[in-house]
């Protein structure tokens, strides 16, 4: 829902004043360290379930951004993306379905010289990002005492996307793109009681997060 | 470059992006300790739940291990009999304290059977059998906030609690193994917040023992020696030798010290060099009060499912909720200065004597006109037991963590009263400690 309204105020914006709407979908790769320490740990010490939690490491994401009029090769606009990452396993009476989702909210700085660079640009982006570590246990949601079990992340992300448009008409150009996310540092939450169970038996703690796409790029102009 | 070249290079760049995950991903493994590279001999001092569960782990990375116990059997704090009911009983160990731990789901892949304890209670209070008293006892414990550190029957006096309910207050320390004048509301009400497994309590239609037994101990059973009480271990050198009570020595790497807290506390183990005095103050900071398990059989049932607040036992528990059978037994669990006294009687019969004699005053004589057999299991008499689990003494501070720090990277503490993690008094607490500490010697 928030997300729903978030797009509308967006599409409104652009069609009252905007520039460009960019429209992007592609494949995530996540590499939390803390997350691996938790589901290696899970994995050791349980080994007795025949399948193993995969890491949390493949999924989706797709991303809104909105930039700004401008007439010099840098312009600056506002952006969401939403990634999910997510692990599976099957086993007797118990089947795990660990997922990470994150919003990133931003500030972007597009850049693109036709002279220099022709139709390839790139984008910084500094974020606000929350997460949030969901599971459950044999589809139902992990809870404990009645109260469903999540993990809240909240930290500051910056992102680096690069790509190269390919021009469909007037208003509409597609790019493949690539780009990393980098937060430092998230807030710990309550990681440990999601995955393994515990709470302070994983002793190495590294609260970074990577995060890998590449996808595709929708752009719709307005005016040019 | 021209325009073509440079998309060529670009699509190239993609694809060798978007491939270097899967590269990567492959150098990511999914479990701990794959290429741990120790390869020496581990000794396990006690052949308990965290005995076993180092030894199955270490099993499964094919590393070399002896498990050497004191006791003729295994399993140390948990239990069974058969013969006793026409359902099989728990010696130790018996619920499965929340279901969200590495137990339950041992418990839930094995596919063992176990439901939910939802027994109802009813309170021994002012000398009669009520099911309501004006004051709830156990929320006290849940105060939230900063707690001061005193024992949790002077804190149960300043919350107004009175002496009609002082064996309602020793009912609820007794599920924390202590002696309510000795357990800290603080550091209790602290290791509570950590608890994450779950407040309900679940009972196995077979046994926990049965559990453990079959998905951890057959597969090391050969691993095993028992008869063997350990009295001095020397770690001065690269190599630890451990020696026994019948002078056998045993070499090893790297030892695991799985054994109960008492047994800790009164030095039954000659450290060669003795202990840092920090390490064995903290030992001494960490309680363990006095446990017994009385099992008695009637012809019919005529006691409630739980009885809480009795003056000899505190706390009674219809052993039959979650067991298939048609027998009335009635459990009674007694802890620390209740299970002094009951001991101090001297004899199975005297102590049985005792416990009937007060549900004949709480159901009016019905108890030894039905009662048909008892079975006392004492732990606080085991002479490599010692009582019932530990529990945070006043002025605990941070002694549990002093006190599973390994030391020279040689001598690794688990057991029960290691956790660190708010699951000390369980099994699977015992368990969480096993892993650990193969854990911390694999990746030493
Ligand atoms: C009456 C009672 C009821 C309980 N109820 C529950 C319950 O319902 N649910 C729950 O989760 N937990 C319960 N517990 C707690 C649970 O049983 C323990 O936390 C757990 O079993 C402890 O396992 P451990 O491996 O740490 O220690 P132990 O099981 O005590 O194992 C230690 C082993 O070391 C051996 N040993 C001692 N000294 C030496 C030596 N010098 N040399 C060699 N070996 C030695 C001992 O013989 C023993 O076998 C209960 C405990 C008791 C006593």
């Amino acid at each position: 829902m928030k997300l729903f309204v978030s797009i509308l105020a967006l599409s409104l914006s652009y069609l009252c004043h905007g520039q460009s709407l960019n429209f992007g979908i592609g494949y995530d790769y996540l590499y939390a360290k803390q997350f691996d320490n938790l589901i290696q740990t899970y994995n050791y010490s349980r080994p007795f379930l025949n399948e193993k939690q995969p890491l949390l490491s493949h999924g989706f994401s797709s991303n809104i951004s909105y930039l700004f009029k401008s007439k010099k090769q840098f312009s600056s606009g506002i952006a969401i993306n939403f990634s999910r990452t997510s692990s599976k396993t099957k086993n007797d009476n118990l089947n795990i379905n660990l997922s990470f989702n994150t919003l990133e909210l931003g500030y972007l700085v597009h850049c693109e010289n036709r002279d220099k660079f022709g139709d390839f640009f790139g984008e910084l982006g500094l974020n606000l990002m929350t997460g949030l570590l969901n599971k459950k246990v044999n589809n139902e949601s992990y809870v404990i005492d009645d109260a469903k079990v999540k993990s809240l992340h909240i930290g500051a992300s910056f992102s680096l996307t690069a790509g190269y448009w390919f021009k469909l008409n007037e208003k509409l150009n597609i790019a493949p793109k690539v780009g990393f996310h980098y937060a430092p540092y998230l807030t710990e939450g309550t990681s440990e009681t999601v995955i393994n169970q515990t709470t302070s038996l994983v002793k190495e703690q590294c609260n970074a997060l990577l995060k890998f796409d590449v996808g595709v790029l929708v752009q719709i102009w307005n005016k040019r | 470059m021209d325009r073509r070249t440079f998309i060529a290079k670009s699509l190239l760049a993609t694809l060798a992006l978007g491939i270097s995950p899967a590269l990567f991903s492959s150098c990511r493994k999914e479990t701990l300790l794959v290429d741990s590279n120790f390869s020496g001999k581990v000794l396990i001092v006690g052949a308990g739940v965290a005995g076993l569960y180092a030894g199955y782990l270490l099993k499964l990375h094919g590393i070399d291990f002896t498990i050497l116990e004191a006791s003729a059997i295994v399993g140390g704090r948990i239990g069974k009999r058969t013969d006793f009911a026409d359902f099989p009983i728990d010696l130790g160990a018996q619920w499965l304290h929340g279901r969200n731990s590495i137990l339950g789901d041992l418990a839930k892949s094995s596919k063992a059977k176990f439901t939910k304890d939802n027994s109802a209670a009813v309170y021994w209070f002012k000398n009669q059998i009520t099911s309501s008293i004006p004051k709830d006892v156990e929320s006290i414990i849940a105060t939230n906030g900063e707690l001061p550190d005193i024992s949790f029957a002077e804190y149960a006096q300043q919350q107004g609690l009175g002496d009609d309910y002082n064996y309602l207050v020793e009912q609820i320390a007794g599920d924390f193994g202590a002696d309510s004048n000795e357990l800290s509301i603080k550091w209790t009400g602290a290791e509570e917040e950590n608890w994450n497994s779950g407040n309900a309590d679940y009972k196995f239609e077979e046994t926990i023992y049965d559990l453990i037994d079959k998905n951890v101990t057959k597969t090391i059973k050969d691993s095993i020696q028992l008869n063997t009480p350990i009295n001095k271990i020397e770690y001065s050198e690269s190599t630890v030798i451990v020696s026994d009570a019948n002078g056998t020595s045993y070499q090893g790497d790297k030892v695991i010290i799985t054994i109960p807290i008492p047994i800790l506390q009164e030095g039954y183990i000659e450290f060669v060099p003795a202990l840092p005095s920090t390490k064995t103050g903290a030992f001494n900071k960490i309680g363990m009060g006095a446990s017994l398990k009385v099992f008695l059989k009637f012809s019919s049932k005529f006691y409630d499912e739980n009885i809480a607040g009795g003056e000899i036992c505190a706390a009674y528990a219809d052993e039959i909720i979650g067991k298939k059978g048609n027998d009335h037994v009635l459990l009674a669990f007694v802890m620390g200065k209740q299970a002094e006294y009951l001991t101090s009687l001297g004899s199975d019969v005297a102590i049985t004597t005792a416990l009937l004699g007060e549900l004949d005053e709480m159901y009016s004589g019905q108890a030894t006109a039905s009662f048909l057999d008892a079975h006392v299991e004492n732990w606080t008499t085991k002479p490599f037991i010692k009582g019932a689990y530990s529990y945070s003494k006043v002025g605990i501070g941070n002694a549990r963590n002093i006190a599973a720090e390994s030391i020279d990277d040689k001598l690794f503490f688990a057991g029960e009263a290691m956790n660190l993690n708010g699951h000390h008094q369980t099994v699977h607490g015992a368990m969480e400690t096993g892993y650990r500490e193969v854990m911390n010697i694999l990746q030493s």
